[in-house]
């Protein structure tokens, strides 16, 4: 028998799509042209709240080049994209709620004649008063946005009793935190693609995250059964949770249009029109209470969350779930108490990014813990420490984590690489009015979509092994630049027991593989990944079948070599053997793997129970340099150690975490979305400043934990949103560290820095 | 009004009639059908559309196709010699410095003019010379790593 095949999961591969990448051959979006194809623009209410009278379009079609528009008078089934909530129109039929909600969709031979005919359309309208901040939104005589009420999610967990655990404290923190709007930035603008077939049904290609959203919404907008709608991926070009729920919408438009014209109907948004009229991450008011004992024992935490979730409710709830969730931090506290409330404003819908609504209770949080620290006279580490999950804890929902908890451990690591627990977060002149100091943050991260996405947790994936012995699989989860192609070929490669070559995971085609949730919540490596196994041992078991034929019946799968072991060790089959035996018998080579994600359920009224199956942990220590007479902050060392189970792929993992730090430094200091009167003002990258290589300090250190996780595929968890966690909250404390005044809003102000220093 | 211009992409010589306020952008990825080069933003901020015009990083959304009359563009699509990685696409594959690879043709391009010009540049050479062009999925680490390693390949 042949020799044993190098295991692929834990090697670093470089990721198996980027060749393409390099030479620029990879077709985007904007790359993709079809013979005939239409080319839409959106036509936006361009005010924030308005009643509308009357789309009028006859001078749009009159522009040269402009062949047809659609309004939602054109849509054939159901004129609505709600996702959790049914609150949002596709077309916007008599309240407009943002200023890009989208009104009409104009088609033409030519993208300038596109964007020439919609700004031709005539919109007759009567300006509404916008609500235009939470604070607004709450007030009881405030105008309603929607009809039931302001008020669009409600969450909250209950646990103990916070007013005795107040009592036993010793110490208590109160403070209100505030965190931005964060526009994802993904470099590609968004777009879509729909063809009409000639039997009534719909292709859709996409650059979408979750193209199974957009099959439902596509089918409700047209009124078609499921079937008859096929959407394809095509490469995203970064995503973040920003090409999640948005393309659905989109999609549906073109869709109208393409049903209408007969034509395939493309869209590609311009810089512009992708910063006003996509979603962001959701604003937050955040008041924590939260207390200790003189040893340091954490006694209560009372939070209130107060979050703007825009004109639409979108992933609202389940944004505003986990952050529910994630609120009291990754520390055993005997009495919780969280309540949240997104309200609805005036503004762009705000959806998932990533981190998904983590990244702002984590900030409030550590920050908290920090100063709770300090009045303990504990160091920050030994203060977490001593109060982390562990194996064995319980969480703020009544949750005991029976395994795969590495908190403790990324904690020792980040004591073990400082040194020291209490002067490294002391501030330490560095030049004539500059200083410099440490802070840390940890975090837990639950993986997959949890109790407030039960019904959505499972995913599928084909595999099907061809003459030649290559493997051809598809997945229900999209690979958006974060690597997950070349994880699941390493996936599947081991399963086989075969090189990671011979293995090709194809892009997202709802023609092929059956629903597998969204590509969110860092769950594709474990819903993908447990389903390709799947799939792959159903196979298995086949070629099993046939080499005990040969073998007799010690037959046994070899996946360290790949192929049949027969019962003497000199005897069995390779896997190009086994494979041509089964063609040769005419075994079938194609299975269908399924994965569900364990159950997870919560008490409606108290929040209890079990929220995710298992959490990823992580810690970060950030170095920073405050100039206090500028209030100029600069990172200049970042450390982030993530407990993500088993490493597939370290090189594309921990080029992950690079970019999220990255984000997170973007969050922390940089990304400022301005608004005025309801009217977006950040309009290009010019006025929305992501992190550029000038941004980022040069020194990125990622070290992993492997704290193996017996549900993850070889013990895998996620780690795509734990990348940006914990960063803004690490920068805030060695800030707060530096210059002794505690960070309380993001992104960090100068002006406040520079005040009160 | 169209002008008649004439250019040499990658080496070959193009002639075309353009409209005046077309762009070298436009040229590209409209009527020679090169679209390799990427479209970010159209106005400067991104660095996705990032070519050589007579061997400068030009951002092609901002240059209009006439100006480039008579000179020479290279583009993502001339890196590669007969089908292979040279060794900065190489070094961007081996290095991990491509997650979605949107701004991978820009980059490439920046970094080609920069180890032109500068065959051993220090990390804080390679950051300044990318500053232009935005990453949002990496964190610049890996991409700095790989134009890095491509430089000290070439020593
Ligand atoms: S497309 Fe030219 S700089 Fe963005
Ligand atoms: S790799 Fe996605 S923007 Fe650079």
């Amino acid at each position: 028998m042949k020799s044993e095949v190098r295991p692929a999961v834990g090697a670093v591969i470089p990721s198996v799509d980027s060749l393409p990448k390099a030479k620029g051959t990879t077709r985007f979006i904007q790359d993709v042209n079809l013979p005939g194809m239409l080319h839409a623009s959106m036509v936006y209410a361009r005010t924030p709240h308005s009643r509308i009278k009357s789309v009028t379009l006859p001078k749009a079609l009159s522009i040269k080049g402009v062949v047809a528009a659609a309004t939602c008078d054109d849509v054939p089934g159901e004129n609505r994209v709600g996702l959790v909530i049914d609150d949002q129109p596709l077309f916007v039929s008599s309240v407009a709620r943002y200023e890009a909600d989208c009104v009409a969709l104009v088609g033409a031979e030519s993208t300038a004649a596109a964007s020439l005919g919609a700004s031709c359309v005539e919109i007759a309208l009567e300006e509404l008063p916008p609500v235009l901040t939470v604070e607004e939104a709450r007030k009881p005589d405030c105008p309603r946005i929607h009809k039931d009420g302001n008020l669009a999610v409600e969450r909250k967990i209950i646990k103990g009793d916070v007013s005795d655990g107040e009592t036993r404290s010793d110490f208590v923190v109160e403070r209100t935190f505030t965190t931005p709007v964060q526009e994802h930035g993904y470099l590609e603008p968004i777009g879509a693609l729909a063809v009409p077939g000639a039997d009534g049904s719909i292709e859709i290609m996409a650059p979408a995250q979750c193209p199974f959203y957009i099959r439902e919404a596509v089918a409700r907008c047209l009124g078609l059964p499921l079937s008859k709608v096929r959407v394809i991926q095509l490469p995203i070009g970064g995503a973040f949770g920003g090409k999640e729920d948005v393309p659905s919408e989109i999609c549906a438009r073109l869709a109208v249009l393409a049903v209408k014209t007969g034509r395939p109907v493309k869209t590609v948004l311009s810089r512009e029109e992708d910063l006003v009229y996509t979603s962001k991450r959701h604003p937050m008011r955040l008041d924590y209470r939260m207390g200790c004992t003189q040893d340091g024992n954490l006694t209560f935490a009372e939070i209130a969350l107060y979050a703007d979730v825009g004109a639409y409710a979108t992933l609202s709830p389940i944004v505003l779930f986990r952050s529910t969730i994630h609120a009291p931090g990754p520390y055993e506290i005997p009495n919780v108490s969280v309540t949240t409330q997104g309200f609805y404003t005036n503004s762009a819908p705000k959806g998932a990014m990533r981190g998904f609504g983590t990244p702002q209770v984590v900030f409030a949080c550590e920050s908290v813990i920090d100063e709770l620290a300090e009045m303990a006279g504990l160091g920050p580490i030994e203060f977490r420490l001593r109060n982390a999950l562990k194996r064995g804890s319980t969480t703020a929902t009544g949750q005991v984590l029976d395994e795969s908890v590495g908190l403790v451990e990324t904690l020792t690591r980040a004591k073990e690489f400082l040194g020291d627990d209490k002067q490294q977060f002391e501030p330490r002149p560095a030049g004539a009015d500059t200083v410099r100091s440490t802070g840390i943050a940890s975090m837990l991260y639950g993986v997959s979509l949890g109790a407030a996405g039960r019904v959505l947790d499972r995913g599928g994936a084909r595999v099907e092994i061809l003459k030649d012995g290559s493997v051809s699989v598809f997945v229900g989860c999209t690979d958006m630049g974060q690597g997950a192609l070349t994880v699941l070929s390493q996936i599947a490669a081991d399963s086989l027991g075969i090189a990671t070559d011979a293995v090709r995971v194809n892009p997202v085609d709802t023609g092929v593989v059956p629903d597998s949730g969204p590509t969110v919540a860092s769950r594709t490596t474990i819903v993908s990944g447990n389903a390709i196994i799947d799939a792959c041992d159903k196979i298995k078991t086949r070629m099993v079948e046939v080499g005990a034929s040969i073998l007799g019946p010690k037959a046994a799968y070899d996946v360290s070599r790949g192929g049949i072991a027969g019962a003497r060790s000199d005897s069995g089959l390779g896997f190009p053997e086994i494979v041509s035996e089964c063609f040769a018998r005419r075994v079938d080579l194609t299975a269908t793997g399924w994965y569900v994600v364990p159950d997870c359920r919560l008490d409606e009224v108290t929040g209890q129970g079990k929220a995710y199956h298992v959490y990823s942990f992580a810690t970060d220590v950030a170095e920073v340099e405050v100039d206090l007479k500028t209030g100029r902050v600069d990172v200049k060392s970042f450390l982030a150690i993530h407990d993500s189970g088993k490493i597939i792929n370290p090189m594309t993992a921990t080029s992950q975490v690079e970019g999220g730090i990255a984000q997170g430094i973007g969050l922390a200091l940089y990304e400022r979305f301005a608004v005025a009167e309801g009217r977006v003002c950040s309009r290009d990258f010019s006025t929305y400043l992501v992190p550029t290589s000038l941004d980022i300090s040069d020194d990125l250190s990622v070290e992993f934990i492997d704290c193996h996780s017996t549900d993850g595929p070889f013990g895998a968890k996620g780690l795509g949103e734990p990348a940006i966690i914990p960063v803004a909250a690490a920068i805030a404390n060695a800030v707060s560290n530096a210059t002794g005044v505690r960070v309380e809003d993001l992104p960090i102000h100068r002006e406040r820095i520079v005040k009160c220093s | 009004m169209r002008r008649i211009i004439s250019l040499t992409v990658n080496g070959v010589v193009r002639e075309l009639a353009v409209e005046p306020r077309r762009t070298l952008l436009e040229l590209l990825r409209e009527d020679l059908g090169m679209t390799g080069t990427k479209r970010g933003c159209s106005i400067g901020d991104c660095g996705s559309c990032t070519v050589l015009l007579d061997g400068v990083a030009t951002f092609s959304c901002l240059t209009l196709a006439i100006q480039a009359d008579g000179c020479a563009v290279e583009t993502v699509e001339g890196l590669a010699e007969s089908g292979k990685l040279n060794s900065l696409q190489q070094a961007f594959v081996e290095r991990g410095a491509i997650q979605c690879g949107f701004c991978t043709p820009g980059m490439l391009m920046t970094a080609t003019e920069l180890l032109r010009c500068n065959r051993h540049p220090s990390e804080q050479d390679i950051r300044r010379a990318i500053s232009g062009n935005l990453c949002r999925c990496t964190g610049y680490q890996k991409i700095v790593e790989a134009i890095k390693a491509a430089s000290e390949d070439t020593a």
